[in-house]
């Protein structure tokens, strides 16, 4: 844990160093807003199943906060870093590189919590038809969402950087893995507006719990059987990928030291 | 005595794919690839006490920074044992880890963007070292290394020399007992080298660290190095004392003339192999036991102003090692 706080530091100083690019980064993260602005325009003819104006407006601005807290960019460092031979160096210290990778990975929340909370809580008294469910246990579970939404992200993406161990552009699947993440996971369009078959299997990859899940939450959505369900599904899959994970870092690092680190 | 580093008939062995240039090469190797061995490491044995410093020598690819990495523990060997501080390397251990060090002269480790006090406090983080220890090693470090003002700059903005300071005090910071150092001085001026070498001779003698290292600059092993290993081929060739192998190498010394009278070259020749000579100098190259038998003669044929007898830049007798391949098998 220390060691963890120690890089945690030092990458949050980065992004002081840095903090004008996070806020253009943050400002980067529009593509909820150009789905809002689509699903506007066809919702003023009627609400399409279900999900009217004020909808849309709830769900696409959740999708952006939940996406600025979950969205992690620290595997084109990893690419870089697997590449130019920096990772030779963390194999040498006595601290497993997923710390320092999961504490760069998390250094700019801080930074974003402090942005866009007092913005959504503009947002939540000015702007008509927003309506989220901000009472404080779900709140609470909205958060304990976001951790497990957070940690199954990094997971996939470090396990997709891990590839790198046998090929040389992890980042290519990086993008086919982006494609699926902005489908499957509710980024792009609500899973509800999805035809049934295809609605009920998304629910159980893992994809649900990274995006469509915790905005659900927020938006007050769910019963609290629901609730429960999605954050034991959602933990599970954490433990999952958890384990994938450590089974690829083993096989990873067998081949690295074989052919050459 | 126990040995700090042992290995015993350590081989590293890479597969590498082929690829012939151009478009249809990249195809072709596509589809069915070739493979071949590259032998880096071929059957090498050797151990080393606590506290010596060894010197690693070998012209480019020979195999010195695979044989540096399957030491450190980054490599594990293709077959052969490799014992560091009673592990094997490449279990990696944290224990292990803690005893060790590896430092690249051509790659970086400090966090680029930040000053280098910042990976300092990683480090410590990391390396789980205590707040005493660490201002202990701190203090050492900065009065070594000369680090005052150097610490609170970005390490982007820092000069080349400036930056490896930092990276020998980060990869130092840990006190590690055994140094693994890949061309610690590439790329710095003369006195920064220098200011290195001195450094890790300071370092040796006060914590009693192993030092095991490559370099290009022959000043470094000659001035660092009592030992040296002489890898050519993947294959270790010497092992032993830096003045053996120069008097292996080269059965010659020279005695440097300077005279009241002119010289003709006839008159030397019949000495030894004339190297130059002008008017009133010349260097002669005279078998080692004979040198002194040499210079007393040419007191009685020459009117001598001054003599000095030397052994030829060991850069000359490395040189000559290579080229000739003087000691392969």
């Amino acid at each position: 844990m220390k060691k963890f706080l120690a890089e945690f530091r030092a990458s949050w100083n980065l992004i002081i160093e840095y903090r004008v690019m996070v806020l253009i980064w943050m400002l980067t993260i529009v593509l909820p807003l150009i789905m809002l602005a689509v699903w506007l325009s066809i919702a003023e003819k009627g609400a399409v199943q279900g999900y009217d104006r004020s909808t849309f407006i709830s769900y696409y601005l959740a999708a952006l906060v939940v996406r600025n807290f979950t969205g992690m960019w620290f595997i084109w460092e990893m690419d870089s870093e697997m590449r130019l031979g920096a990772l030779s160096f963390r194999l040498l210290k006595p601290m497993d590189p997923i710390v320092h990778y999961l504490a760069y990975a998390c250094s700019s929340k801080p930074f974003r919590v402090l942005i866009l909370g007092p913005a959504s809580i503009v947002a939540l008294v000015f702007l008509p038809g927003l309506t989220w469910a901000v009472d404080p246990l779900n709140i609470a579970v909205f958060v304990v969402s976001l951790a497990g939404a957070l940690l199954i992200l990094f997971l996939m993406q470090y396990t997709i950087g891990l590839m790198g161990f046998w090929i040389t552009r992890s980042l290519s699947v990086n993008d086919a893995w982006f494609f699926t993440y902005s489908l499957a996971s509710g980024y792009l369009i609500p899973l509800d507006l999805f035809p049934p078959g295809i609605r009920e299997f998304l629910w159980y990859l893992p994809f649900r719990y990274t995006m469509s899940f915790p905005v659900e939450l927020l938006m007050g959505r769910l019963s609290g059987a629901e609730i429960l369900q999605g954050i034991a599904i959602q933990w599970v899959w954490v433990a999952a990928m958890y384990g994938i994970n450590r089974w690829v870092w083993r096989r990873g690092l067998r081949h690295y030291s074989a052919v050459g680190a | 005595m126990k040995f700090q580093i042992s290995v015993k008939q350590l081989s590293k062995f890479y597969e590498v794919h082929q690829k012939e240039p151009g478009f249809w090469g990249s195809l072709r190797a596509f589809v069915s690839r070739t493979y071949e061995t590259v032998r880096a490491v071929e059957d090498v044995s050797f151990d080393i006490r606590e506290g010596e410093i060894v010197g690693f020598l070998g012209p480019n690819g020979a195999g010195k920074t695979t044989a540096l990495k399957v030491l450190s523990g980054l490599l594990f060997p293709t077959s052969g044992e490799v014992s560091v501080c009673g592990f094997r390397s490449f279990d990696r251990k944290p224990e292990f880890l803690r005893q060790i060090t590896l430092v690249m002269g051509q790659k970086n480790q400090l966090i680029w963007d930040l000053p280098a006090s910042e990976s300092f406090l990683v480090n410590r983080a990391v390396y789980e070292i205590s707040h005493s220890d660490y201002l202990d090693s701190m203090k050492e470090l900065t009065e070594l290394l000369d680090l005052g003002g150097v610490l609170n700059k970005q390490v982007r903005k820092l000069s080349l020399g400036e930056r490896m300071k930092c990276e020998l005090a980060a990869a130092l910071l840990h006190r590690p007992r055994v140094l693994f150092l890949d061309e610690p001085t590439i790329g710095l001026d003369v006195t920064m080298q220098a200011r290195v070498r001195d450094f890790l001779l300071e370092y040796n003698r006060r914590h009693g660290a192993t030092i095991l290292l490559t370099s290009h600059y022959m000043a470094d092993v000659v001035a660092l190095c009592k030992r040296v290993f002489v890898i050519d081929h993947g294959h270790l060739v010497y092992d032993g004392d830096l003045e053996a192998l120069v008097e292996r190498i080269s059965p010659v010394k020279y005695i440097r003339l300077v005279t009241h009278q002119p010289i003709g070259a006839a008159d030397l020749s019949r000495f030894g192999e004339l190297r130059s000579v002008e008017a009133f100098k010349a260097t002669l190259a005279v078998p080692r036991e004979r040198t002194s038998a040499v210079a007393a003669q040419l007191f009685q044929l020459l009117a001598i102003e001054d003599v000095t007898i030397e052994d030829p830049e060991v850069e000359e007798i490395i040189g000559r090692i290579f080229t000739e391949r003087l000691l392969s098998k």
